[in-house]
């Protein structure tokens, strides 16, 4: 057992924590970001067997990002009620570019942003899985949409059934990055 | 209906950390483990870390670096200083008679 996308959920956790904490002071900035960073390296040291699963459980333990940067009484954090709108970033438009680069990566980065709904991230996630499921390896969504191109130009039902899977990590980001304009235009603004 | 205990709790947890850093230094991690140990304490880990930068702040916890055993960077401990020490005194004497005061009441209401 092994956490191969540690880095990438924990980086993207104090991502969002940093982003939170926009406006505040930037020592105590600083200061909650170091402290959560090393809560979250003192509980990984823990783990005899460490996976995924449990390093996303780190981070939900800590509670939402968001909430955290409130306690801090930044002056983001102060002027924006619990309800706010969640304005999306760079978070975004990685989830949507590495879904089609590095499907694993981007999933992940899915299902960590707050501006798609539990609805959209299963679909997005859902159609990006069947590509990876049916015999793609990790670094097959590099080449999926390039195999999506070439081989149905060569013919037959087999390569036209490949170039198929290959173009549905394109599907699932272009599905992501329609919801996110349609969330724009719905009041979540840009950071 | 629910009954909405955060704020409540929040003010409670700043003592109930102060009282963890009686006997000795502690670090966050190790705070959070031992207050997660009793049921309903902390509702998200995090928020301990806002909580102990605001009590240095006011002074009532002091911090020090110390190394740790592995390789990794040095721990921040707390500490109780002297205010914080009073800050407790008198919130634990405040605590047991507005304890009292509230269970006699709740109890009075249910008659």
């Amino acid at each position: 057992m092994s956490a191969p996308h540690a880095t990438a959920i924990i980086e993207g956790y104090l991502a969002r924590l940093d982003l939170g904490l926009l406006g505040s002071d930037p020592l105590r900035r600083r200061e909650l970001v170091e402290d959560v960073r090393a809560h979250i390296a003192e509980a990984r040291a823990g783990l005899a067997d460490e996976t995924d699963a449990d390093v996303l459980a780190i981070c939900d333990r800590l509670g939402e990002p968001a909430d955290l940067a409130r306690e801090v009484g930044s002056a983001t954090a102060m002027a924006q009620p619990a309800s706010a709108p969640y304005v999306w970033s760079w978070l975004e438009i990685a989830a949507i570019a590495l879904t089609v680069m590095a499907w694993p990566v981007g999933a992940i980065l899915t299902l960590l942003s707050r501006v798609w709904t539990r609805r959209e991230k299963v679909i997005a996630t859902a159609i990006g899985a069947v590509t990876f499921a049916m015999g793609f390896p990790l670094s097959a969504p590099f080449i999926g949409p390039l195999l999506g191109t070439l081989v149905p130009s060569l013919g037959g039902a087999a390569p036209i059934f490949v170039g198929t899977l290959g173009a549905l990590p394109l599907v699932a980001a272009a599905y992501l990055a329609y919801r996110l304009t349609r969330a724009t235009a719905s009041g979540v603004r840009f950071a | 209906m629910a009954v909405d205990v955060t704020q409540m709790r929040k003010g409670l947890l700043e003592f109930c950390v102060m009282a963890q850093l009686e006997g000795e230094p502690r670090y966050g991690y190790e705070l959070v483990q031992r207050l997660g140990e009793v049921d309903g304490m902390l509702t998200s880990e995090g928020t301990i870390y806002p909580l102990l930068a605001r009590l240095h702040r006011e002074g009532l916890v002091a911090v020090e670096r110390r190394p740790t055993t592995s390789a990794g960077p040095p721990r921040k401990y707390y500490r109780l200083s002297a205010t914080g020490h009073r800050a407790l005194t008198s919130f634990r004497r405040e605590w047991a008679t507005l304890r009292t005061a509230i269970d006699r009441t709740l109890q009075g209401g249910a008659r």
